[in-house]
């Protein structure tokens, strides 16, 4: 895989490698972060420190390793830090409303047809993301990976340091979490 | 390991031809010449003696040869070269050697505006007065890329990208 | 518990596809039967797709060219620092190894100075305590050139440290 030969050639110090490996991880590593600090801001700044460990660490990390989930590792410790420093309620309690989705829900783009399709639809990933924001971190962080990342159970079990059996009862609460929170909020709505 | 063998440019030719020439004579004299005649050396076989000989002095050219790297380094550095050439001959049991790689200046920057190579610790060039690092919007210290916020005052720094543009470069 | 809340359970991460092949299969068949839990299935669908077509927020456009500036700056800095560790133990394994080489040197120049000078020095003061005992004499020879060479180390640094603070 492209990917593999990339780490490789970082761990030799071959700057090429680490421009590819960037670009390549460039929007799924903010979207990431940016859904467990909420604040586009920080997320980047803490991209940018991500980077910086990677780069730091590089050379003790094992190439047969899955790369993805190294990252996403790293990722996830600075910004859990990040979080016990600046804003440490967030980490654990659900957020009464959620001021911060709306940065998230702005960047909008559908790829609807239709003009009321394209209004629906745009209505409903508000509604989502929003309900989303709302959520405890680590029920965010289950459904980012899940469905946005597409990550297998396994891997997000690697990612955030639990059993198999942890991420995946995480995952069933985090869903039915965002259910419970869309039909309180949009109540007799589509989500019913 | 090619920075291996950029780094042995370094070491300008006299010490490599000085050290080969000491090693043949020092070598031969005392094979040839000492070795058979001495009572203790004598005693071992020629191939155990020509190792004792041939390898020991091999100290003496990788000496030579650091002694070498360090005037040729120095004086790129743009350090006071002899001095440091002399200690790292005459403190002993390779202290100076030691001393030496641990204090040295880092590399010398050519300057993009006149081209002359200044010590890498200015932030401006003192020919032309360019701007050669980025330094801190709110204290004008040189900053390191790598940083976020300015060490010395605290002041959270620009992207890389855009610090270079800011700072206006000083006219002299 | 009955299959219904078994299988209740299972429903959501059903539709987020996160089940093992047994349990999906599980699934299928109780809910080709059971037509209140295939509903309840049903119900996740449009979560479960719409999470999954949530838009990508984009980062600003030039967080990677930042990235990249941080990082490669990072990474020559580490490659210097590693040479320099190298270059470092290599030397400090040097001074070591000529160390133990000025003792084979000294041992084997003052066995033949001794034997030039002749029987005649035997008994004097010098030729007694320097050369009968002549490893401690030569231990605390080295030790005193290690000594200078600390002090030289120490004034050095202070004088390096105190130039730095000028500029």
């Amino acid at each position: 895989m492209a990917l593999d030969a990339d780490v490789v050639r970082l761990r030799r110090g071959d700057l090429n490698a680490l421009s590819e490996l960037i670009t390549q991880y460039q929007n799924r590593l903010y979207r990431y972060l940016l859904r467990i600090v909420r604040e586009p801001a920080e997320a980047e700044d803490l991209f940018q420190q991500t980077w910086l460990r990677v780069v730091e660490k590089i050379r003790s990390f094992d190439a047969s390793r899955n790369f993805d989930a190294w990252l996403f590792t790293l990722a996830r410790n600075l910004a859990i830090d990040h979080l016990r420093r600046i804003r440490p309620e967030s980490l654990d309690e659900p957020l009464a409303n959620s001021r911060h989705s709306e940065n998230v829900a702005d960047r909008i783009s559908s790829k609807d047809h239709s003009p009321l399709d394209h209004a629906l639809a745009a209505e409903r990933r508000t509604e989502i993301s929003q309900a989303m924001a709302g959520l405890p971190m680590i029920y965010r962080e289950a459904l980012t990976l899940r469905f946005e990342d597409e990550m297998k159970i396994e891997e997000i079990a690697q990612v955030t340091a639990v059993p198999v059996s942890t991420a995946k009862s995480r995952l069933r609460r985090s869903l039915e979490q965002l259910r419970d929170a869309l039909e309180a909020r949009y109540p007799g709505g589509t989500w019913q | 390991m090619s920075c291996f063998t950029k780094e042995l440019r370094v070491i300008p030719q006299a010490a490599w031809i000085f050290a080969g020439f000491a090693y043949a004579c020092l070598t031969v004299w005392l094979f040839f010449f000492v070795a058979p005649k001495d009572p203790e050396m004598a005693k071992l076989p020629r191939s155990v003696q020509a190792l004792l000989v041939y390898g020991f002095f091999l100290l003496m050219v990788a000496w030579v040869a650091l002694v070498g790297y360090i005037y040729g380094d120095a004086k790129r550095r743009q350090m006071r070269y002899v001095m440091w050439t002399l200690l790292a001959i005459f403190v002993p049991h390779a202290i100076g050697m030691i001393l030496y790689f641990i204090l040295r200046d880092p590399l010398p920057k050519t300057c993009s505006g006149c081209g002359h190579v200044e010590k890498a610790k200015f932030p401006f060039c003192p020919h032309c007065g360019t701007l050669l690092q980025p330094t801190c919007p709110k204290c004008d210290k040189p900053v390191e890329p790598t940083w976020t916020n300015c060490a010395y005052c605290g002041q959270q720094l620009p992207e890389p990208a855009t610090r270079a543009t800011q700072n206006p470069s000083v006219a002299t | 518990m009955n299959e219904h809340d078994k299988i209740r359970e299972l429903l959501a991460l059903a539709a987020a596809g996160a089940l093992t092949s047994a349990e999906e299969k599980q699934v299928a068949e109780h809910v080709r039967s059971c037509i209140a839990c295939s509903n309840k299935l049903e119900a996740w669908r449009p979560i479960a797709s719409e999470l999954r077509r949530l838009p990508t927020p984009q980062p600003s456009s030039w967080l990677a060219q930042a990235t990249l500036a941080r990082a490669e700056a990072k990474l020559t800095e580490q490659a210097e620092h590693d040479w320099n560790r190298r270059l470092m133990i290599v030397v400090v394994a040097f001074a070591w190894v000529l160390t133990i080489a000025s003792w084979a040197v000294f041992h084997v120049v003052s066995e033949r100075f001794e034997r030039l000078l002749g029987p005649q020095f035997s008994h004097t003061f010098f030729s007694q305590t320097l050369f009968s005992q002549r490893w401690i004499s030569f231990a605390a020879f080295t030790a005193l050139e290690w000594i200078a060479g600390g002090v030289a180390a120490v004034m050095l640094a202070i004088r390096q440290r105190g130039e730095g603070r000028l500029v």
